[in-house]
């Protein structure tokens, strides 16, 4: 039976919502069948107060085990470092946070607030926000880098917002039946398990993207093309599993004709959505993209892009609109 | 004359812990109560300056709850300030969509967020407890009461 703590800091509530949603396996699943023992969660758990705090001073105090420490939301600094912008249970949540890592067994971070400090950590970062051991790509982050649970391990980071549900489950559960050293982690400590592949692995449009033809327009589902080359489409260069376990078993962002906002990856939201860099294609002398494919080069791309051109069939620029 | 005495409340649960509660309770009685909900993240200051689509993207993850919602409002202020016109479908979509968040809204708060709130033992005597704990208790409470 492993003990899990789940709290939130500049949070949305979002990766509890998703995580609610989880179905292989489910939320009920991880008490019922994989003897998770939720100590506390701020929206699920009983107790209030006092109570509470009791139980977190038992935890920091070492007199109660603490397997998994899982965090949604930033961990606010400001203002001045004081932490005051995000109190929880009369102090700081910052002061919670790194005493109770310092207990747990295994740290998880949920979702790009957590992991590298998301929304709230956009220009100009009014909270002082930053992710449990990353502020964007950079590594350090709240615990520093070289905090380590006490099962050795760095913090898990489960990006993505929100992440989706099966992730966080089956993360846990590997955590919860003693296989946390058994999950490979990339060099930005997420699994590899969901995070090696590519957002567009698996993406429908992606015979668009061989021959290079565009979506022409927003709102047509996924009638033309590919969303790669005018619409910001950021599936090419993040990290996610979206096209191979989908949203809600059903779809996912490209699927439905919108275009990847690369949400699992540190930089998200990109370009710290200045004026022109939202849904629309960063281009350097407006034909070459200024991000092209992870592992490819802008040279090596326009050539390959010239003969994908070269070699598109016709269907491929056809609406494939069917009634 | 009975004076009051203060209480406080931290953390109030439901939603991510951010509410705090200050009571003053006078011969058993709650007679002034104070709400705190202090956690800031400055989603308004993030935006300015910004791409007006920017809106799209974090204007509905201030709340993971209803987010939909959000952002069908972030649409709505984003075609009221280009004069868009919003073709029937655009509507018919954005309606489907925020009936679906509604649809699990309800579960969601009452069976997840607020009706467990009622199996709470200081409810035992009214009449209905017994059912209320049968239908809503999550499954570990049942198991503690065993213990």
């Amino acid at each position: 039976m492993a003990s899990l703590l789940w709290l939130q800091g500049g949070a949305c509530s979002g990766n509890t919502m998703s995580f609610l949603n989880a179905e292989e396996p489910s939320a009920c699943d991880l008490v019922t069948d994989f003897g998770i023992d939720v100590l506390w969660h701020p929206s699920l758990g009983m107790d209030m107060g006092e109570n509470v705090q009791n139980m977190l001073r038992d935890i920091t105090a070492g007199k109660k085990p603490l397997d998994i420490f899982v965090f949604e939301g930033t961990v606010i600094m400001g203002p001045n470092g004081t932490g005051r912008f995000n109190m929880f249970a009369d102090r700081p949540m910052k002061d919670w946070v790194t005493e109770l890592a310092s207990q747990a067994n295994a740290v998880v971070a949920l979702g790009d607030c957590a992991c590298w400090g998301g929304i709230p950590a956009n220009a100009p970062n009014p909270t002082d926000s930053v992710g449990l051991q990353y502020l964007k790509r950079k590594h350090g982050g709240f615990l520093g880098s070289d905090f380590r649970s006490k099962w050795g391990l760095p913090v898990i980071n489960i990006p993505g917002c929100p992440c989706h549900p099966d992730w966080v489950t089956q993360i846990l559960v590997a955590i919860a039946s003693g296989r946390a050293g058994d999950i490979a982690l990339d060099d930005l400590q997420r699994p590899q398990t969901f995070f090696k592949t590519f957002t567009q692995t698996g993406c429908t449009r992606v015979q668009f993207f061989e021959y290079k033809q565009s979506t022409m327009e927003f709102g047509q589902g996924t009638r033309t093309g590919c969303l790669f080359y005018e619409f910001g489409c950021r599936g090419p260069m993040t990290h996610s599993p979206c096209n191979r376990i989908l949203w809600n078993r059903q779809s996912s962002k490209t699927r439905a004709g919108m275009p990847c906002t690369g949400c699992t990856e540190p930089e998200f939201p990109f370009y710290d959505l200045a004026p022109g860099t939202v849904f629309k294609t960063q281009k350097i002398g407006g034909v070459i993209p200024k991000d092209v494919p992870e592992g490819t080069d802008h040279v090596t791309y326009m050539a390959h892009a010239a003969a994908a051109r070269v070699a598109a069939p016709s269907w491929s620029k056809e609406d494939m609109f069917v009634v | 004359m009975a004076t009051a005495t203060p209480m406080r409340i931290s953390p109030l649960g439901r939603v991510e812990g951010d509410l705090d509660l200050k009571l003053e309770v006078t011969d058993g009685v709650v007679t002034d109560a104070w709400t705190e909900a202090s956690m800031f993240r400055g989603f308004e200051i993030i935006l300015k300056g910004k791409d007006p689509q920017a809106g799209l993207i974090v204007t509905p993850r201030i709340c993971g709850i209803c987010g939909g919602s959000h952002l069908y409002k972030a649409c709505y202020a984003l075609d009221t300030a280009w004069h868009t016109h919003v073709p029937r479908n655009a509507t018919l979509i954005r309606n489907i969509a925020q009936i679906c968040e509604t649809l699990q809204s309800i579960p969601r708060w009452f069976y997840a967020l607020f009706a467990i709130d009622l199996t709470n033992k200081n409810y035992a005597k009214a009449p209905e407890y017994d059912e209320v704990v049968r239908r809503f208790a999550p499954s570990w409470v049942h198991r503690m009461s065993e213990v």
